[in-house]
């Protein structure tokens, strides 16, 4: 059995109207969401054009497809897109001639998308998840959708047949999940380490905190729900449905402070040449179909945006780095950098809004811009939502000693930490005991 | 949880827990991340940082990010602001309430130290409502972009997980409008670790003061425990300020100072009054034997003032951090802080030693005449 894509109506619109342009193939991205019965497809965007002055007579060769600007394009478009939504497929407009060399050409940059796809992420997709991705291939001539998938996760994966219907108001009515995020992380650098580099370590850094969101209850609308259970059940339907609506879910994170796998309180001591910390308060935010979706599944979609989010970021921000100032090694005793601000811009006819950061000095201008070249969305500049505020950048210090290195005296050091180690299970024991008395003494009157 | 005025529940782990019949035991576990830098690994460093972590600790445990899991059940409740997952329990449930949405299982984790606790579950009276800690990682308030801040500087990190394990005893017909002292449980846990740290701390500050100095460390703990409730702001005096400051009340000649003289629980009511307007209740027993007899005003004491208690006697000088005691059978055991150990920092001796732990009336000398200080918690904050 193959895969259906329920298709937005609209696209089929922007397909066509792409194979009219004088060109001897067009390639782009498929958007949408994937479910476990069927997949859902919301924009298509063509690959941006990337030198103006490209040659227009050459022979049509499918041998000069840059596979890997339309790979950065895959990436790019993806630090734009909410949790939930993804690019699942590829697609193709070309001129019958090329239909067989076509069909290769799309297998292949299926596989260096998600290829250069998966290398950005911080987190794995499960087992049982869709690894289908969708190569559509329409002949310029006769106007033929053809669609097959492959299966990513197999090397080896043959086409596979796959229905491509549209629907009109596809994504009218998908439910919204949202939440803000507290982001406290701090990274020591230690000094045997010989890595300083900041991009390096705050990766490391971030590795971390996915495990512990990955880990964490997720709480849906003040509830506690099993992961299998439809995420609607209990809730009226509502009776007209012309409209469309985005129900939106307010959503808790929460994390479980854990003993640790010893029961020795043992204190660790890292000399370390420095620290880095990053903190704020990101925006999050999921879509999942409505077509009895699960609870499982809308979690999952929040869970990747809080990582993405904030993994995104800090890639945008070393990229402008880089291009800014350069790869050289710095020795400021204390450096700041403010990571850009989320907004969000709708997409017409759907409830979905897809996302972007910009830098505090940006202009909306430079934000349509974006939107025009990486997904070919005209957008107003009342239409952007900016859903973030930035922090006034105050020196706050940091509360500990903040005189200068004096030779360390490793020696009390460490008599004072064995001394913790040990008070560590003392305490515990006294403190259990302890608080048993002293937890009825205290709420008097 | 107030338990109902009467024999005082005593929970210690290594004895069978003696408990009302009907008691919820509501058993609180997790772990708090304890992490800091310093730059400089000096004790003044690290007692400020830890000052500073621990107060970290303390208004975090105070805030709305705290929340408490029911195992086994869905409920999850954010003490210090009353938000819970299940609309059916309001603040005026009886907490019994509360075993309704619990799925208890057959294999419970008291079945897996047989030795070491020999609590006595009763399915159809005793039950045990395990609590985890948790923390919300989402806010309500306005979302703001990140900043990355690096700082090229050496210093130490220092990370540690201080386990907590905290156990609360509570009548089934209590209301649920209680659950605040969940939190001033966890709370006051910190301020025993805290208290116990810098209590411990003073060992290694090389005064050597074995032999004369066991009312003076006492008097140190106290102060340290009022510290860490915020009732008093300047550090812990040392032997020679304590000693001044007897000097400045007028009860001892200007020689005093530097000496290595004894003082008793008056010299401890005295100083707490002298440098911080602290005053203190003195009670006076004329035989060890009697001690025994006081179990009801300590246990009043604890009640209402919950502060340790100073108790000199005989030669030597104490600390008591709580009691237990049964109104019933006149049981009684006293929790003891001994200021007498010297040893280093090996973990058997500190325990064999019994430097903190439950002392039956046996422990007191029952001839000597005992008087004890029993600093009363300011009114007005």
């Amino acid at each position: 059995m193959g895969r259906t894509y329920l298709v937005e109506e609209g696209i089929g619109q922007y397909l066509s109207e792409l194979s009219t342009a004088v060109k001897p193939y067009v390639t782009g991205l498929l958007i949408g969401q994937c479910s476990p019965q069927r997949d859902y497809v919301i924009r298509a965007v063509r690959t941006p054009p990337k030198d103006q002055h490209e040659e227009q007579n050459s022979p049509p060769k499918l041998a000069s497809l840059d596979e890997e600007w339309i790979t950065t394009h895959a990436s790019q478009v993806s630090r734009m897109l909410p949790g939930g939504l993804l690019v699942l497929g590829v697609f193709m407009i070309a001129s019958p001639e090329l239909a067989k060399d076509g069909q290769n050409a799309l297998r292949k940059l299926i596989f260096s998308v998600e290829k250069s796809l998966t290398k950005r992420r911080l987190w794995k997709p499960a087992e049982e998840e869709v690894s289908d991705r969708a190569a559509l291939q329409i002949c310029s001539a006769t106007k033929k959708v053809v669609c097959r998938t492959y299966d990513v996760q197999d090397p080896k994966s043959s086409a596979k047949p796959a229905d491509w219907k549209y629907q009109s108001a596809l994504s009218a009515s998908w439910l919204a999940l949202g939440c803000t995020v507290n982001v406290n992380i701090h990274i020591p650098l230690l000094a045997t380490s010989p890595n300083h580099d900041l991009e390096k370590n705050t990766k490391n850094g971030l590795n971390r905190w996915s495990k512990q969101i990955e880990d964490s209850v997720f709480l849906i609308n003040g509830q506690v729900k099993d992961d299998d259970t439809e995420l609607l059940e209990g809730q009226k339907k509502s009776r007209g449905n012309t409209q469309s609506s985005t129900q939106f879910s307010d959503v808790k994170v929460l994390t479980q402070l854990c003993q640790g796998s010893s029961h020795r309180s043992t204190a660790t001591v890292q000399v370390c040449s420095g620290s880095i910390n990053l903190r704020g308060a990101v925006k999050c935010r999921a879509y999942i179909h409505n077509n009895r979706p699960r609870v499982k599944e809308a979690i999952q979609a929040l869970k990747r945006d809080i990582i993405n989010t904030l993994s995104d970021r800090c890639e945008i921000l070393f990229e402008d780095l880089i291009l800014n100032e350069g790869p050289q090694k710095k020795s400021f005793e204390r450096e700041y950098h403010v990571l850009p601000q989320r907004l969000f811009v709708p997409v017409p006819g759907s409830s979905v809004m897809l996302s972007d950061y910009k830098f505090g000095d940006e202009a909306a201008g430079e934000i349509q811009e974006r939107f025009v070249e990486l997904l070919d969305q005209a957008v107003q500049a009342e239409e952007i939502h900016t859903a973030e505020g930035i922090s006034t950048v105050d020196i706050c210090p940091v509360p500990d000693n903040l005189e200068d290195t004096q030779q360390t005296q490793l020696t009390k050091a460490t008599l004072l930490l064995k001394l913790q180690q040990n008070m560590g299970v003392v305490v515990a024991a006294a403190v259990a005991i302890l608080a048993s008395i002293f937890s009825f003494n205290y709420f008097s009157d | 949880m107030r338990p109902r005025p009467g024999p005082a529940p005593a929970a210690a782990l290594t004895d069978v827990v003696i408990l009302e019949a009907m008691d919820i035991l509501f058993r609180i576990r997790g772990g708090l991340d304890l992490a800091f830098q310093l730059a400089t690994t000096d004790e003044a460093s690290t007692k400020k940082a830890l000052g500073y972590v621990f107060s970290d600790l303390a208004n975090k445990l105070s805030s709305e990010v705290l929340v408490l899991r029911i195992c086994h059940s869905s409920v999850y409740v954010w003490p210090n602001n009353g938000m819970t997952t299940v609309p059916d329990l309001t603040d005026e449930s009886a907490c019994k309430e509360i075993t309704r949405f619990i799925q208890f299982d057959q294999d419970d984790e008291t079945k897996r130290k047989p030795g070491k606790k020999k609590d006595k579950k009763l399915p159809d009276t005793q039950q045990i409502v395990n609590v985890d800690l948790m923390l919300e990682m989402t806010s309500s308030l306005a979302a703001l972009a990140p900043v990355i801040e690096r700082e090229n500087k050496e210093h130490h990190y220092i990370n540690m997980t201080l386990p907590v394990d905290v156990v609360v005893s509570v009548s089934p017909e209590e209301t649920w409008g209680k659950r605040n002292s969940f939190v001033l449980s966890l709370s006051v846990q910190v301020y025993l670790v805290h208290g116990v740290y810098s209590y411990h701390h003073y060992m290694q500050d090389r005064t050597d003061d074995s032999g004369w100095g066991c009312a003076y460390r006492s008097l140190q703990t106290i102060c340290s425990w009022f510290k860490h409730q915020g009732y008093i702001d300047r550090p812990i005096p040392t032997h020679k300020e304590i000693q001044q400051a007897l000097v400045d009340a007028g009860d001892k000649p200007a020689a005093f100072v530097g000496s290595r003289q004894w003082i008793g629980s008056i010299e401890v009511q005295l100083v707490l009054n002298q440098l911080f307007g602290i005053t203190s209740k003195i009670l006076f027993v004329s035989q060890g034997s009697e001690l025994a007899l006081q179990g009801r005003e300590l246990a009043n004491h604890f009640k209402t003032e919950g502060t340790p208690i100073m108790i000199g006697g005989g030669v030597l000088a104490h600390t008591i951090l709580g009691v237990a005691w049964n109104e019933i059978t006149g049981q009684i055991k006293y929790l003891i802080l001994d200021p007498h150990y010297t040893g280093g920092e090996d973990l058997h001796v500190i325990l064999e030693k019994g430097w903190c732990g439950w002392k039956g009336p046996e422990f007191w000398n029952k001839d000597a005449y005992y008087n004890l200080c029993l600093p009363q918690r300011p009114k007005a904050i």
